[in-house]
């Protein structure tokens, strides 16, 4: 077991190589560049100025050769400086990190505690009025925009009726709050945005259980069940239901890079400080540094969701021995 | 024990039992037989109001269980029904056991006391002959093989000792070695628990070996039906004839066993009359247009044939 997650572990470290190659391509050859913002604007700053900050951040050099530079760097985990405010880009993360993983947590719970229930339910009654109406409802989760439902709710519940806060994720008080009434300001922030991601979610999960559990429920082993004189609940809840749940296990490790895309969506309309964020900012000023250290964390994590997904379904799966 | 009367399912549209009689008394073991797809499987499952309500119905008849019909059960008396009193042998062990529970998890649910569990288990599972796992609790059932996978499903069907098991080709998914010692095994269980069977399999010679009385089905009717010996000794159905003489027996082991010619026939596309018409050998005119009625031949022999008694 520790063997075979220590080679899954070397075998990643080619992959992230390649990874990290075809990103930084993609994002220095997108048109703009990281001294625009701090020159374009400014018809002060003469064209030498803008070739010397260009010297300075090596951005006159071959791509191959900033490749190199940027990996030699990498290798000793130093991610660099922001151009923009020659923070360390490692710590600009490191302030980022928790608020995503937050909420995307917040919203995977929310996303299995609703769409489990409403998958085995729905399978119970294939094709029922109940099964068809929840499939409607899910689909219109999953196909309404994130940012048009985002600016409804921001506006219906933050604005029309004042219940809860649209944007950011503390009051301009924060500081003056006691220990709970932090907790319960910045749950009140994360209300609106967990919902959106969730909801957007929620169809994935939840058509996925029915039709593990539908496919399940047709199995002879459920049928043996039956036979045995177990009552239709120990059949559905106990038989079917662990032999349904277990591929979620993988759909969940798979869902990161989901979760990450998702994020730089609705942290950008919550106005959330998150990695989200961060990336979406980066791309903007094209702040070469923060974008490779957000992709890079981005990268591992989905990675590392997909060992974990190997991992743990090779502990709740009896029949699966990982060699 | 179990008496079935006038039994009709239907797949869909498909009529795939129609109108089935059999009777299994105390202690006896009654066969099924008849080619792949003639409905023995449907029949069975009736029998323990197991059939998939999504895909099949239970059209008319009765299912008298001691006397009972079973059709008018509610969920709580199936339930109290099955396993404790009828319990049930699927066609495939691998695909009726549950992949993830322990053979150990899942016996312990088959028993009708919940107290001293570890026990009984170990008690069961030596008397199907699986002393090797009678004392590990971590066994899954894709560690076991095919042979051992059906023992432990035997072992499901009698840990609440029931009346009646039904066996569904007990031994059609396994090796021909393997399939003796599990017939061997089932007939000493018989012996030893006073069992009454219903004996489901498409090889005639299984269930020679194996029932007192023997039921020949043909495209969702019994088509004959008696004691073992009139059966063995005098077939009156031109198909249970012919199922005799695709055996590959000592007898007719120089002449080379014959199949019945032809295919059976569609439930979707049923011939008017008999319905072993376009293969029999010995139809006649009369056969097409009119399904013979099943007549008494002698005692407790009947078949369902126009020449019945002069084919002899
Ligand atoms: N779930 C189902 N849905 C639709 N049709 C079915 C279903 N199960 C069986 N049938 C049809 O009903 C007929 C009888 O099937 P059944 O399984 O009872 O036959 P069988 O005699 O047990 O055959 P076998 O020897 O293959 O087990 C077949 O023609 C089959 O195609
Ligand atoms: S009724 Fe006629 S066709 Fe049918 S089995 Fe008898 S002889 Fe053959
Ligand atoms: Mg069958």
């Amino acid at each position: 077991m520790v063997k075979y997650i220590f080679r899954r572990l070397i075998s990643l470290i080619p992959l992230l190589f390649g990874i990290t190659i075809i990103t930084f391509m993609v994002i220095h050859l997108v048109p703009g560049k990281p001294t625009d913002m701090e020159t374009q604007f400014n018809p002060k700053v003469s064209l030498e100025a803008r070739d010397r900050i260009a010297r300075l951040y090596g951005l006159d050099k071959p791509l191959h050769v900033q490749y190199a530079d940027w990996l030699k760097r990498m290798a000793s985990f130093d991610f660099g400086v922001s151009f923009v405010d020659s923070r360390p880009v490692i710590e600009k993360i490191r302030e980022r990190i928790p608020v995503t993983l937050g909420i995307n947590l917040a919203s995977i719970i929310l996303i299995l505690l609703i769409g489990v229930p409403i998958g085995i339910s729905s399978a119970v009654r294939e094709n029922s009025f109940y099964d068809r109406s929840m499939t409607v409802f899910v689909f219109i989760g999953f196909a309404m925009p994130t940012i048009w439902l985002s600016l409804i709710l921001m506006d219906l519940i933050g604005v029309q009726w004042g219940i809860l806060p649209v944007s950011g994720i503390k009051s301009l008080e924060f500081e003056r709050f006691s220990f709970l009434e932090k907790i319960i300001d910045v749950s009140r922030h994360l209300v609106l945005p967990v919902f959106v991601s969730a909801f957007a979610g929620l169809a994935g999960i939840s058509r996925y259980m029915r039709s593990n559990m539908v496919q399940v429920l047709r199995q002879n082993y459920i049928r043996t069940a039956r036979a045995k004189g177990l009552s239709e609940k120990e059949v559905v809840y106990k038989h079917a239901l662990k032999n349904a749940l277990l591929p979620i296990v993988t759909i969940l490790g798979l869902s990161v890079p989901g979760l990450i895309g998702g994020s730089v969506i609705f942290e950008s309309i919550f106005s959330i400080p998150g990695m989200g964020r961060l990336f979406y900012e980066s791309v903007m000023a094209r702040d070469y540094p923060v974008i490779m250290g957000v992709l890079v964390i981005g990268a591992a994590l989905t990675l590392m969701g997909n060992l974990l997904a190997d991992i743990s379904y090779a502990a709740v799966d009896p029949r699966i021995k990982l060699e | 024990m179990l008496k079935i009367e006038g039994l009709r399912v239907k797949y869909g549209a498909d009529e795939v039992v129609r109108g089935v009689d059999l009777a299994v008394k105390k202690g006896e073991c009654v066969g099924l037989v008849g080619e792949s797809g003639c409905g023995k499987t449907t029949v069975g499952l009736s029998a323990a109001r197991l059939i998939d309500a999504r895909k099949g119905k239970i059209v008319s008849g009765k299912i008298l269980f001691e006397g009972r019909d079973i059709l008018e059960f509610d969920a709580e008396g199936l339930r109290k029904l099955r396993g404790r009193r009828i319990s049930y042998v699927f066609q495939e062990p691998f695909s009726s056991l549950n992949p993830v529970f322990t053979v150990h998890e899942q016996l312990k649910e088959a028993l009708r006391e919940k107290g001293k569990a570890q026990e009984a288990i170990s008690e069961i599972l030596k008397s199907v002959g699986l002393e090797k796992i009678s004392g590990k609790k971590n066994i899954y059932p894709h560690e076991l093989s095919g042979g051992m996978q059906q023992r432990v499903m035997i072992a499901m069907a009698i840990a609440s000792r029931p009346d009646l098991v039904i066996l569904d080709e007990p031994t059609t998914a396994l090796d021909v070695s393997v399939q003796n010692q599990i017939l061997e095994l089932i007939a000493e269980l018989k012996e030893k628990m006073n069992l009454s069977i219903l004996f489901i399999s498409h090889d005639l010679r299984i269930v020679f070996s194996m029932a007192d009385r023997i039921n020949v089905m043909y495209a969702g009717r019994i088509v004959e039906s008696g004691p073992k010996k009139d059966i063995v000794s005098q077939p009156r159905h031109p198909y249970t004839k012919g199922l005799i003489g695709s055996i590959p027996s000592l007898k007719n082991r120089k002449k080379r066993f014959e199949a019945i010619e032809g295919k059976t026939p569609l439930f979707s596309d049923l011939p008017k009359g008999c319905k072993f018409y376009p293969r029999c050998k010995f139809r006649i005119e009369k056969c097409e247009d009119e399904e013979p009625a099943i007549e008494n031949i002698s005692g407790d022999h009947f078949a369902r044939c126009v020449r019945a008694k002069e084919l002899v």
